[in-house]
C-alpha cells in the first residue's frame, strides 16, 4: 500500500525522470545503450497505471478482478493470470493488454503512448521489481505527529466509561484529552486520515476508532487504555463507520461504503462476518442488549435488523412505504437499557423506534415507531443518550449553520438548545455520568456543555495549531 | 546595466517566471499587411486578473487571419508575466507594455496593473466555475439525477448552496481536507492521486488545482457574491473564409458591482452544428464546411452565442438584383449578399397555385382552378396578389387553420369528450373565420371560465387540468419556449430558472373545476388556492410571479389568470409576437427562422435575426392580424422562389435562397388524393365528402392518416406532426387500398373522362392537371399518348399514368 503523503510529494519528480526516460529511449538506438538506467516502477510505472488504469482496476471496482493501485495487487493479477511475469514482458499480461496498434486497454480512452507502453515493457524485462523507497511509506508516525495549519474538522468524540477522558478526532491521530478539557492526555497516530467514529468498550479496556483513508483503506483500530499500544486491520477499500461494541465487549460492528456491515471478533481482531442488507453506504451501527441481534441504519433512508449468529436479515425496522423515508440515516444509538433505538438523518426529525415488531406488517404501517422528536434545521449528524437513558444529546448541520439540543426521551421535551454552533455540528457525546456534552464539528472547537443548565462550560482548539511556514507542504 | 541591478532583475525573473514571458511561436507563414490587436490595451485589477489578446492579420487580398496563437508575445518589463496560456498575468503594480510580433510588425500594448492583492477565494465566482469547466457536475457525471459514486453537484451549478454541501457537509466532510488541504479528497479524485471513475482532470500544477487548495486552505467559506451578469464575446460574429481557418475568442465577464473577468478559458463552448464548424475548450473555432453554426458560450448560468459563418470559396460569385415584393425579401437578401448566396428566379404560375392553395387551405387546386388561372391573362404579380386574398377570405383557409390550432390546442376528446371536441372546434374555427386578432384569441384562452359548453374556450383547462401543465403548455405554445427543462434544475441553456417554473405555475392554482349538467361537460371558475403549487425545496406554498418583465403591465387586476393574459399578450412581451410569427413563417418555408419554432432560447439564435424582427414589428403594427401576416408572407418573393437551385444556392438550407420541397401532411395527402382522383372519399363517422383536415380530433379511426403522421394532439409541440417518409408509406402508396380504390372508384375522374369518351389527349391533360396541377408538355402529351395506344383500354392505361404521378415527387410533395 502506497501512501498518498508520500505519492503527492515526489509525483512530480517522478513525472521529470520519466522525460528524461523517454528521451533515453527514443535515443537509445544510435547512442549508448549503457546509459540507459532501470526503469523505477515506484517513479515511473506507478504514474502511468494511477493516471490511466487505476479509476477501473481499483479495490472498489477490480474490473477484470484486477487492481493496479499497488505492486502486491498487480502481481497478483486478476482473471487472466498475474499481471506481470518478472523478466517475461510476453507472458506478462499486463503488457498484452497495453500492447499493439489497437491495444484493448485502456478499455474507451486513447490508447498509451508508445513510450509509456516501451517504459512498463522495459520495466518486467528488467525484472519487475518494486523499488517503492521503504523510508517514503510514511513521514507521520508517533515519534513525527502531524502539525496543523488549520484546526482538522471534528467528526467524532467519545468520553471513557469512567467520564475521565474525552477522545477527539484528528487528522492521522486521536487526541485523548483530559474529560474536562484541561489538557492533552495522549496522541495515538495511525494510518487512518479521517476517523469517523470513536468509542469506547464498556468494560473500558479499548478505545476503536474506524475511518480510513477515502477511495484508499477502511481500517479499524483498537487502542489498548492502560498502555496505548494499538491493534489495526483493515476491512475495505473505502473509510469504515459507525462502530460499536456489544455490551459483553466481545464482538465490534462497523459500516462500510461498500454497503456491508463487518463483525468483527475484539479478542483477535478478526472478521466474523460481513454482511449486505442495505443497498447503500452503512453509516451507524448498534447491537441489541442480549448481543443477539444488530441493528443498521444508512443513506439508504433504512434502518435494518439482522442476526448477528447468522447473518441473516430479518426486518425493515423503520416504514418501507415508498416516500416514507427521506434521505438518508446518518447517526443511530441504543437506549442503554433497552432494545429501542434513537435515529437521525437527512429530515432532521430524531426518531425512537423499538427494535422487534410484534404485530404483522400492513402496508404503509411504521408500526416500531416509538415518537418522533420536534426537528433541527438541517441533517442530524450524531446523537447520544445520558447514562441512564432519560435524555439525549443531538446535533445537526445545514452546511451552513448547526445546531445541537437536549430533549427528554420520555416527553420529547425539548431542554436545551445549546448555543454557540455558527456552523456544522457532525459529533456529539454525552458523559457517561450526565454532568456534560461535548460537541464538534466544522470550525474544529470542541464545545463542553453543562447538561443540566445547557451553559458552555469550555471550549478548545483540541490540537496545536503552527503558523504556516513558506514553503512546507 | 550595473552588475547589482542585473542580478536582482535576473533573481526576479527567477521567481516570478520572467523573462520566460517571452513566448518563442512558429515561423511566419503568411504575408500581413496590417497586425491588430483587441484589446488595445489592458488594465489588470488583483491577483487573479490575467487576460488575453486577440491577435489578427490583414492579409494583401483584404482578408483577416487569426494570428493569436501564432504572433510572439513579450511583455516589456517584470510588472506582468505571460502564463501558460499566454494570458497576460500581473506580477506588481505598475505599468509596462505587451508587445506583439508576427510577420517584421510589431503592436504595442499598454498594460496597466492597478493591484496585485489576492482577494479570498469565493465558492460562486472561483470554485462552481471550475466544476463546471472540467466536467465534474456535468448530466453524465455528479451532476446527474442521481450524481455518481453517491457524490451529487447540482446541474452545471447552478445551485451553489446545495453544492457547498455537497462539498463541504456530506458525510461529515469527507471531500475536503483543512488540515492538509492537498489531501483532500476533492483534488486528489480529478488528479487520479486515488482511483477516480471519472479519470484524470488536471494535475497539480494547474491552476484549477492551485485555486481549489487555496479555497480549501482558507477554510471552504461560502459567500454570497453575486453571479455572473452578462457575458460579451469577441470577435462578436465570426466570418471565416476558408474550411479549415481558425480564430480564438475572447469571453469577458460582467457583474453587478462593475467588474468584468476575462473568462475565455473558463467557460463552456458548444457548436450548434459541428459539420460547419468545431470548436475547442479553449474558445478556438474551426470552419468545417461552408454554411453557419453558432457557438454557444455558457458560463454560470449566463449564455452567449456567437454566430460563425463559413463562407467557403466563392470565386465567380457576383451578386444580381432581384425583386423584393415587400420588406420580407430586404430582410432576405441583405442575409444572402453577406454570406455571397444567390437567390433563385420567381417559380412559375403552376408552382405558385398549387403551393399557395396547399399552404393555405391544405387542398391542391382542382383541374378548373388551375386552368383559369393558367389562362387568366393578367400579369402574374396581379393574378397572384388576387389568388391569396380570395383564398384567405374563403371556406377552406377556415377548414385548414381550424386543425392547425386544434393541433396546438390539444383538442383531443380523450380529455374533453367527442362532443367537447366539436364545440372546441366550432369555437377556434369562428375565432378563424372572423380573423379574431391573435392576442383576444390567446386572452380568451388564458381566461375562459363558465360552462364549457356555454363557452367552448374553458375547454382549455379541461385539457390541462393542472398548474404545471397548463403553465408548460402555454409557454411553448404562446412564447414558444420550454419552460418543462426547469421544472426539476435551472434550464440548461436558458436563463430560465427552477423556482421560475413554479411560479410561473402558480398563476393556474386557481382554477375551480366542478360537474357540468351533463358527464360531457365541465364549469371552468376562478376560485383562489383550488390548488396549490408546492416550493419543490421548502415544500411550502409558492406565490405567483412572471419569470420576466416588461412595460404595459396592468398591476390593477387581481384575478391571477387575468394578470397572466395582460402580462402573456401585451405587445411588449418579447416573445409572444415573436413566437408566432416565427411559427406561422415555419408553416410556409418549411423552417422556422428559430428552429425548432417551439424551443426559443438564447443559446438556439434566430437565422435571420432581421427578418424576424421585420415580422414581429409589422404584425404588431397591425395588431396581431394573423390574416395580414400570412399575406405578407406569402405575397414576398421569398415565398414565391423556385425550387431550382443555382451553382450559389444549392447548398444553402436555412436562409430562404430557394423553395424547399416539404412532403405533404397526413390530412393533406389524403385530401389531395381525393381531389386529384375525383373520388368521393367516404371518411367512416363524419359525412359523406368530409375532407381530412375537417375532423374534429384524431380519434376518427383512418389508419393512412397515423402512418403519414398524424398528430395525436397529446403535447402541444409542433413535433407531434411528422413528416418523414417511410418505407411502409411507400409500401402504402404504390399498393395501398386508398390511392387503388380512390384511382379506380367509378364516379372518380378517370371513370367520368372515360363515360364521356374522351380522347386520349384530353384524358393525359386531366390527369395531369389534377394530379400535379399543371398542363403536360409537349413531350409529356406525346408519351402519354404513346403509352395510351398501346394498352387495351384506355380507361386502365389513364389509372395507370395517374398512379403513377400520384406516386412522384410532384405529387406527395408541396414544391
Amino acid at each position: 500500500m502506497f501512501d498518498v503523503v508520500v505519492a503527492r510529494s515526489t509525483r512530480r519528480l517522478g513525472a521529470a525522470v520519466l522525460i528524461l526516460a523517454w528521451a533515453g529511449i527514443t535515443s537509445a538506438e544510435d547512442a549508448k545503450p549503457a546509459a540507459v538506467t532501470p526503469v523505477s516502477f515506484y517513479r515511473q510505472v506507478r504514474p502511468v497505471l494511477q493516471r490511466n488504469c487505476s479509476g477501473c482496476h481499483q479495490p472498489a471496482k477490480a474490473g477484470g478482478k484486477l487492481v493496479l493501485t499497488s505492486f502486491e495487487a498487480l502481481q497478483h493479477g486478476g482473471d487472466n493470470g498475474p499481471g506481470v511475469v518478472a523478466g517475461k514482458p510476453a507472458e506478462s499480461t499486463l503488457v498484452e493488454f497495453i500492447s499493439g496498434d489497437k491495444p484493448q486497454m485502456p478499455l474507451k480512452a486513447e490508447p498509451l503512448k508508445k513510450a509509456q507502453v516501451e517504459l512498463i515493457t522495459r520495466w518486467v524485462a528488467e525484472g519487475a521489481k518494486d523499488d517503492t523507497p521503504a523510508a517514503l511509506q510514511d513521514n507521520i508516525t508517533a515519534e513525527h505527529p502531524p502539525l496543523y495549519t488549520n484546526p482538522p474538522v471534528v467528526t467524532a468524540l467519545a468520553y471513557s466509561p469512567d467520564s475521565q477522558l474525552l477522545a477527539v478526532s484528528g487528522f492521522r491521530e486521536i487526541l485523548v484529552h483530559k474529560a474536562d478539557g484541561s489538557g492533552l492526555v495522549k496522541r495515538l497516530v495511525g494510518r487512518s486520515q479521517r476517523i469517523e467514529s470513536l468509542e469506547f468498550s464498556p468494560d473500558g479496556k479499548i478505545l476503536a476508532a474506524v475511518g480510513g483513508t477515502p477511495s484508499l483503506f477502511g481500517e479499524v483500530q483498537f487502542w489498548n487504555t492502560a498502555d496505548w499500544t494499538e491493534r489495526s486491520a483493515n476491512f475495505a477499500s473505502d473509510v469504515l463507520f459507525g462502530g460499536w461494541f456489544s455490551d459483553d465487549s466481545k464482538l465490534f460492528a462497523c459500516g462500510a461504503a461498500d454497503n456491508g456491515i463487518r463483525l468483527i471478533k475484539v479478542e483477535d481482531l478478526s472478521l466474523l462476518r460481513k454482511m449486505d442488507p442495505h443497498s447503500d453506504w452503512v453509516l451507524g451501527t448498534g447491537f441489541s442488549v442480549d448481543g443477539k441481534h444488530i441493528v443498521t441504519v444508512g443513506r439508504d433512508m433504512a434502518m435494518k435488523l439482522s442476526i448477528v449468529d447468522n447473518g441473516q436479515f430479518v426486518d425493515n425496522i423503520t416504514s418501507i412505504t415508498p416516500g416514507a423515508l427521506k434521505g438518508g440515516l446518518m447517526a443511530i444509538r441504543r437506549h442503554p437499557q433497552r432494545d429501542e433505538f434513537l435515529t437521525g438523518g437527512s429530515d432532521g426529525e430524531p426518531k425512537l423506534y423499538k427494535m422487534i415488531r410484534t404485530q404483522a406488517r400492513q402496508i404503509g404501517d411504521d408500526y416500531n415507531r416509538i415518537r418522533g422528536y420536534a426537528p433541527l434545521p438541517g441533517r442530524i449528524f450524531a446523537l447520544d443518550f445520558n447514562g441512564d437513558g432519560s435524555k439525549f444529546v443531538v446535533g445537526s448541520s445545514t452546511a451552513m449553520t448547526g445546531a445541537v439540543r437536549i430533549y427528554n426521551t420520555e416527553d420529547a421535551k425539548l431542554l436545551f438548545e445549546l448555543p454557540g454552533h455558527s456552523r456544522a455540528v457532525f459529533a456529539v457525546d454525552f458523559r457517561p455520568d450526565g454532568a456534560q456534552v461535548a460537541t464538534g464539528g466544522f470550525d474544529g472547537t470542541i464545545r463542553l456543555f453543562d447538561a443540566n443548565t445547557g451553559a458552555l462550560v469550555k471550549q478548545f482548539v483540541p490540537v496545536e495549531i503552527t503558523p504556516a511556514v513558506a514553503g512546507q507542504k | 546595466m550595473h552588475t547589482s541591478k542585473l542580478a536582482i532583475y535576473l533573481w526576479a525573473g527567477l521567481i516570478c517566471g520572467w523573462p520566460a514571458g517571452v513566448m518563442s511561436a512558429e515561423p511566419p507563414q503568411v504575408a500581413i499587411v496590417e497586425l491588430q490587436v483587441q484589446p488595445t490595451s489592458l488594465e489588470l485589477t488583483g491577483a487573479s486578473d490575467s487576460r488575453r489578446v486577440l491577435v489578427t492579420g490583414k492579409t494583401a487580398d483584404g482578408r483577416y487571419i487569426d494570428l493569436t496563437a501564432d504572433a510572439q508575445l513579450t511583455v516589456a518589463s517584470p510588472v506582468a508575466t505571460l502564463d501558460a496560456d499566454r494570458f497576460v498575468a500581473p506580477h506588481t503594480v505598475g505599468d509596462t507594455v505587451l508587445n506583439v510580433t508576427y510577420g517584421g510588425q510589431t503592436v504595442a500594448v499598454p498594460v496597466k496593473v492597478k493591484d496585485v492583492t489576492h482577494t479570498p477565494i469565493s465558492f460562486v465566482r472561483d470554485v462552481l466555475p471550475v466544476l463546471t469547466k472540467t466536467g465534474c457536475n456535468q448530466g453524465a457525471c455528479h451532476g446527474g439525477q442521481q450524481g455518481k459514486a453517491g457524490f451529487k453537484l447540482s446541474l452545471r451549478g447552478y445551485d451553489p448552496q446545495y453544492d457547498y454541501a455537497a462539498l463541504t457537509d456530506d458525510l461529515a466532510g469527507r471531500r475536503f481536507n483543512r488540515a492538509q488541504p492537498e489531501q483532500s479528497l476533492m483534488l486528489l479524485k480529478p488528479t487520479q492521486g486515488v482511483p477516480h471513475e471519472g479519470g484524470f482532470l488536471f494535475d497539480e500544477d494547474s491552476r484549477y488545482y492551485q485555486l481549489l487548495k487555496r479555497w480549501i486552505a482558507e477554510g471552504c467559506q461560502f459567500d454570497t457574491v453575486d453571479r455572473v451578469q452578462s457575458l460579451e464575446v469577441i470577435p462578436k460574429s465570426l466570418l471565416l473564409d476558408d474550411v479549415g481557418q481558425k480564430q480564438a475568442q475572447i469571453v469577458i465577464a460582467k457583474y453587478a458591482d462593475g467588474s468584468t473577468r476575462d473568462v475565455s478559458r473558463d467557460v463552456g463552448y458548444e457548436t450548434s452544428d459541428f459539420e460547419k464548424a468545431v470548436v475547442d475548450k479553449a474558445g478556438n473555432v474551426t470552419a468545417v464546411r461552408r454554411g453557419e453554426a453558432s457557438i454557444l458560450i455558457r458560463y454560470e448560468g449566463a449564455f452567449i452565442t456567437n454566430v460563425c459563418t463559413v463562407l467557403g470559396k466563392r470565386e465567380g460569385f457576383a451578386w444580381k438584383d432581384t425583386p423584393e415584393f415587400n420588406f420580407v425579401d430586404t430582410a432576405v437578401n441583405n442575409k444572402l449578399k453577406r454570406l455571397k448566396v444567390l437567390p433563385s428566379e420567381l417559380c412559375t404560375d403552376a408552382e405558385f397555385l398549387r403551393r399557395l392553395k396547399i399552404d393555405l387551405t391544405g387542398v391542391p387546386p382542382t383541374s378548373e382552378q388551375t386552368r383559369a388561372f393558367l389562362t387568366d391573362t393578367r400579369d402574374s404579380k396581379t393574378k397572384r396578389e388576387a389568388k391569396i386574398d380570395e383564398l384567405l377570405s374563403g371556406p377552406d383557409f377556415i377548414d385548414f387553420w381550424t386543425m392547425k390550432w386544434s393541433d396546438l390546442l390539444m383538442s383531443n376528446r380523450k380529455f374533453i369528450t367527442e362532443k367537447g371536441v366539436w364545440s372546441f372546434r366550432n369555437w377556434i374555427r369562428n375565432a378563424i373565420a372572423t380573423n379574431v386578432p391573435y392576442d383576444r384569441f390567446v386572452s380568451d384562452l388564458m381566461t375562459a371560465n363558465g360552462n364549457t359548453f356555454e363557452n367552448p374556450a374553458a375547454n382549455y383547462y379541461r385539457i390541462s387540468r393542472e398548474p404545471r401543465l397548463a403553465m408548460e403548455n402555454m409557454t411553448q405554445v404562446f412564447i414558444g419556449t420550454r419552460f418543462m427543462c426547469n421544472q426539476c434544475h435551472d434550464h440548461p441553456f436558458e436563463k430560465w430558472t427552477q423556482i421560475q417554473y413554479y411560479e410561473l405555475s402558480a398563476f393556474f392554482a386557481g382554477v375551480g373545476r366542478k360537474p357540468g349538467a351533463s358527464a360531457e361537460e365541465e364549469v371552468i371558475f376562478s376560485q383562489p388556492n383550488a390548488q396549490v403549487v408546492m416550493h419543490p425545496k421548502s415544500g411550502q406554498p409558492i406565490a405567483a410571479a412572471f419569470p420576466y418583465k416588461h412595460a404595459g403591465i396592468d398591476s390593477t387586476l387581481t384575478d391571477p389568470r387575468e394578470q397572466l393574459a395582460n402580462w402573456l399578450v401585451s405587445k411588449e412581451n418579447p416573445y409572444f409576437a415573436k413566437s408566432l410569427a416565427n411559427r406561422y413563417w415555419s408553416y410556409f418555408l418549411g423552417r422556422g427562422i428559430i428552429d425548432p419554432v417551439d424551443d426559443i432560447r438564447q443559446s438556439n439564435p434566430p437565422s435571420n435575426g432581421e427578418l424576424l424582427d421585420a415580422l414581429t414589428a409589422d404584425f404588431l403594427a397591425h395588431n396581431f392580424d394573423l390574416k395580414h401576416l400570412i399575406k405578407t408572407i406569402v405575397s414576398s418573393h421569398t415565398y414565391q422562389r423556385s425550387i431550382e437551385t443555382n451553382l450559389f444556392n444549392q447548398d444553402d438550407n436555412t436562409n430562404y435562397s430557394h423553395g424547399s420541397p416539404r412532403r405533404l401532411g397526413a390530412e393533406q395527402l389524403y385530401d389531395a388524393v381525393m381531389e386529384a382522383t375525383g373520388s368521393p372519399g367516404t371518411i367512416p363517422g363524419v359525412p359523406a365528402g368530409f375532407r381530412a383536415t375537417q375532423l374534429p380530433d384524431g380519434k376518427v379511426d383512418l389508419s393512412f392518416l397515423d402512418m403519414f403522421g398524424r398528430p395525436p394532439r397529446e403535447s402541444p409541440c409542433e413535433c407531434e406532426r411528422t413528416s418523414e417518409v417511410s418505407l411502409s408509406q411507400t409500401l402504402n402508396l404504390i399498393n395501398g387500398p386508398t390511392i387503388g380504390d380512390a384511382i379506380a372508384h367509378p364516379q372518380a375522374l378517370i371513370g367520368r373522362l372515360v363515360a364521356e369518351k374522351a380522347d386520349s389527349k384530353r384524358l393525359i391533360e386531366e390527369v395531369y392537371l389534377s394530379v400535379v396541377c399543371r398542363f403536360p408538355t409537349p413531350a409529356e402529351l406525346k408519351q402519354g399518348e404513346e403509352f395510351l395506344a398501346q394498352v387495351p383500354s384506355p380507361a386502365e392505361g389513364a389509372q395507370d399514368l395517374m398512379w403513377a404521378l400520384i406516386n412522384s415527387p410532384a405529387f406527395l410533395f408541396n414544391r
